[in-house]
């Protein structure tokens, strides 16, 4: 269990089981609200719009983290779910004329069964195996989306989607899309951040430590690595959907592989096991991504010469070099670091 | 009935160029149990290497050839020594990552020196011309593709069959820990294993490069000779070549005949599609280890 500052008990079962559990803790999460709230005001449309990116990131995050962090079924087709779920929503809405409150669940339902579909392999595959099925998934959103689908998705050239509307409340500028993006982040943060502690969630781990022991314990893995899947993919299909609806237009190539392999990265720097790894992960990744695009420009004008050739490498090579970086030196994460800082906050005056 | 015959030569070409970079998986994963995901980026770096040599520096070709051999031998060295050799031991995901990222390295480092035009090897290299057997027209540099990965694949088995370094290799693929104790170089096997690595993806890449064009769009090739190895069983050589025929054959099979009716994309989602339908039947590949895992 997670240590507590000295001089705290816990002396309820409801105390145990608070999230937040000192008035510190409550202090301090009351600012963070309203510095969330508020610092969007002042803030220009560019940095509104790289919280957005971020938020929509967090939110698919936390389905790589439960599926990775806390079931350890490796997937390197996030990307793929998030357009999965971001086609669904922009589907609904340009056929069907659906409110995006009512599409943007489905959209997660959506990329939840498709999950589901795909996770039906972990019947046979695991470990590194399964690698297989969830690169061949991005691959079949790929072809679903141009080939099969293409009367509908429009194939290559793409889909509009359309701007979230409630109550005849339109979502059209960056502030007001940055609170619904911010709201339902805290909302699915809160849903993960409780499941992990519930049966489920300990169900999960006991997975990723050991499935076979796992299954001797009566645990039925399948069920449990299928509720994995279609929870990370629900995330996963919320995400995108946000994503797709604040950009406007998608087509599958806002989808790369490159991005699965990203999400699963980034999962690692961010610190596997723990909801707040995958918020720093998120946080990390874009901002780096933004920086790496702020200096780029500039590198190519000292080194000139080389037809932009700088600006579309540097982000595959910062990306690839931190994240090695990362595996070597610090595996366990941002978020590692995180805990070893709380732990030394909590224990003040003292070092032990 | 010559469109078969031209659509099975080209299969079989694709097929084993598929077979050797699947073997470049199969061989790293058999010593050092990592998966290698990077032969995307390890080709591309091996074609722009190779194609360097003969163009950027204007070396005669049979010296091209050996210095881009010997600069993809230091390219795979270092891999080992600077990376990967840290991750031996860690969780799976680890080296995944790691050598995902490195593909994309490479693919960044190649863009960044290189640009991204497409590039081509010379005329006798390129642009070989097209045969006629029997009035089916086949692209000679197709015939020399499936002799010179068939003279690799026997080379490399009597590597491994005849020499000490092949043998100390086959030791460490068993027990990694009984290969310390019989006094082998374990680490130095692991380097070896990363050196032969990159020269069979160098012999892809100057086929793949003369088919192709060089570009850093070659990494397809790559993430066919993961799948292959897959498909095959991480474990086996003879899995490696069959799975890469099969997926070599089924891709220019169905991309002949098939892609009329089932839309043009169906040549690169078909080897995806028989890979997710594979592990549910046998997610080890046709002829991979099924590990007993205990508690």
């Amino acid at each position: 269990m997670k240590g507590r500052p000295c001089g705290v008990f816990d002396v309820r079962y409801s105390q145990d089981k608070a999230i937040l559990r000192t008035k510190m803790h409550w202090a301090l999460f009351i600012l963070f609200l309203i510095f969330l709230f508020t610092i969007p005001l002042f803030l220009g449309g560019h940095v509104l719009s790289l919280g957005i990116i971020i938020g929509t990131t967090m939110i698919a995050m936390f389905g790589i983290q439960i599926m990775i962090g806390y079931t350890y079924q490796i997937t390197l087709g996030h990307a793929g779910f998030v357009g999965f779920g971001a086609y669904v929503s922009a589907l609904l809405m340009h056929h069907l004329g659906l409110n995006f409150f009512f599409a943007l669940p489905v959209a997660g339902l959506g990329a939840a069964l498709y999950g589901l579909i795909i996770g039906t392999s972990t019947v046979r595959c695991k470990g590194l195996y399964m690698v297989i099925p969830t690169i061949s998934a991005h691959f079949i959103f790929f072809y679903l989306v141009n080939e099969v689908f293409k009367k509908w998705t429009f194939g290559s050239e793409g889909i509009e989607c359309a701007t979230p509307v409630l109550f005849g409340f339109a979502f059209n500028t960056d502030l007001r899309y940055f609170y619904l993006v911010a709201v339902i982040t805290l909302i699915m943060g809160l849903l993960v951040k409780n499941l992990v502690r519930t049966k489920a969630g300990r169900a999960f781990v006991a997975i990723r430590d050991n499935d076979i022991a796992a299954e001797v314990m009566g645990i039925n893995i399948f069920r449990y690595k299928l509720l994995s899947f279609a929870i990370g993919n629900f995330c996963a299909g919320i995400g995108g959907a946000l994503w797709g609806h604040y950009v406007t237009y998608i087509n599958t190539e806002f989808f790369p592989i490159l991005d699965s392999v990203y999400y699963a990265a980034f999962c690692i720097v961010g610190g596997l096991g723990s909801i707040m790894g995958a918020v720093f992960a998120a946080v990390f990744w874009r901002i780096l991504g933004e920086g790496v695009n702020y200096i780029a420009p500039l590198l190519d004008n000292i080194l000139g010469g080389t037809a932009g050739n700088v600006v579309s490498s540097m982000g595959l090579i910062t990306f690839a070099v931190v994240t090695i970086l990362f595996l070597i030196f610090e595996p366990r994460g941002i978020a590692h670091r995180w805990e070893l800082f709380k732990q030394s906050y909590r224990l003040h005056p003292f070092n032990y | 009935m010559n469109t078969f015959i031209q659509l099975m030569i080209s299969g079989i070409a694709i097929g084993l160029i598929y077979a050797l970079a699947a073997l470049g998986v199969v061989i790293v994963y058999k010593s050092t149990k990592i998966l290698n995901l990077a032969p995307g980026g390890l080709l591309i770096i091996a074609a722009y290497l190779a194609w360097m040599f003969l163009i950027r520096l204007h070396f005669p070709v049979v010296l091209a050839i050996i210095a881009a051999a010997v600069a993809v031998a230091i390219v795979g060295w270092l891999f080992n020594r600077v990376i990967l050799q840290f991750l031996i031991g860690q969780p799976i995901l680890a080296p995944i990552i790691c050598t995902t990222m490195i593909w994309f390295l490479f693919r960044g480092l190649t863009f960044l020196f290189w640009g991204g035009n497409p590039r081509m090897f010379p005329a006798w290299l390129a642009g070989r011309p097209t045969v006629f057997l029997g009035g089916v027209g086949i692209p000679e540099i197709m015939i020399w593709c499936i002799v010179i990965c068939a003279l690799t694949i026997a080379a490399l088995m009597a590597y491994f069959k005849f020499t000490r370094s092949g043998l100390a290799m086959r030791v460490t693929a068993e027990e990694v820990i009984v290969a310390e104790n019989l006094g082998i170089r374990v680490l130095r096997v692991f380097s070896n294993t990363w050196v032969i690595c990159m020269l069979l993806f160098l012999i892809c890449a100057y086929f793949v490069g003369a088919i192709q064009g060089i570009s850093q769009d070659l990494d397809f090739v790559g993430v066919y000779g993961i799948i292959v190895a897959l498909l095959g069983g991480l474990e086996s050589f003879p899995g490696a070549i069959i799975a890469g025929l099969v997926i070599g054959l089924v891709q220019a099979l169905v991309g002949g005949y098939l892609a009329g009716v089932l839309g043009g994309g169906i040549a690169e989602t078909a080897p995806f599609i028989v890979m997710f339908f594979m592990s549910f039947w046998r997610p080890y590949g046709f002829f991979g280890l099924e590990r007993i895992e205990r508690i």
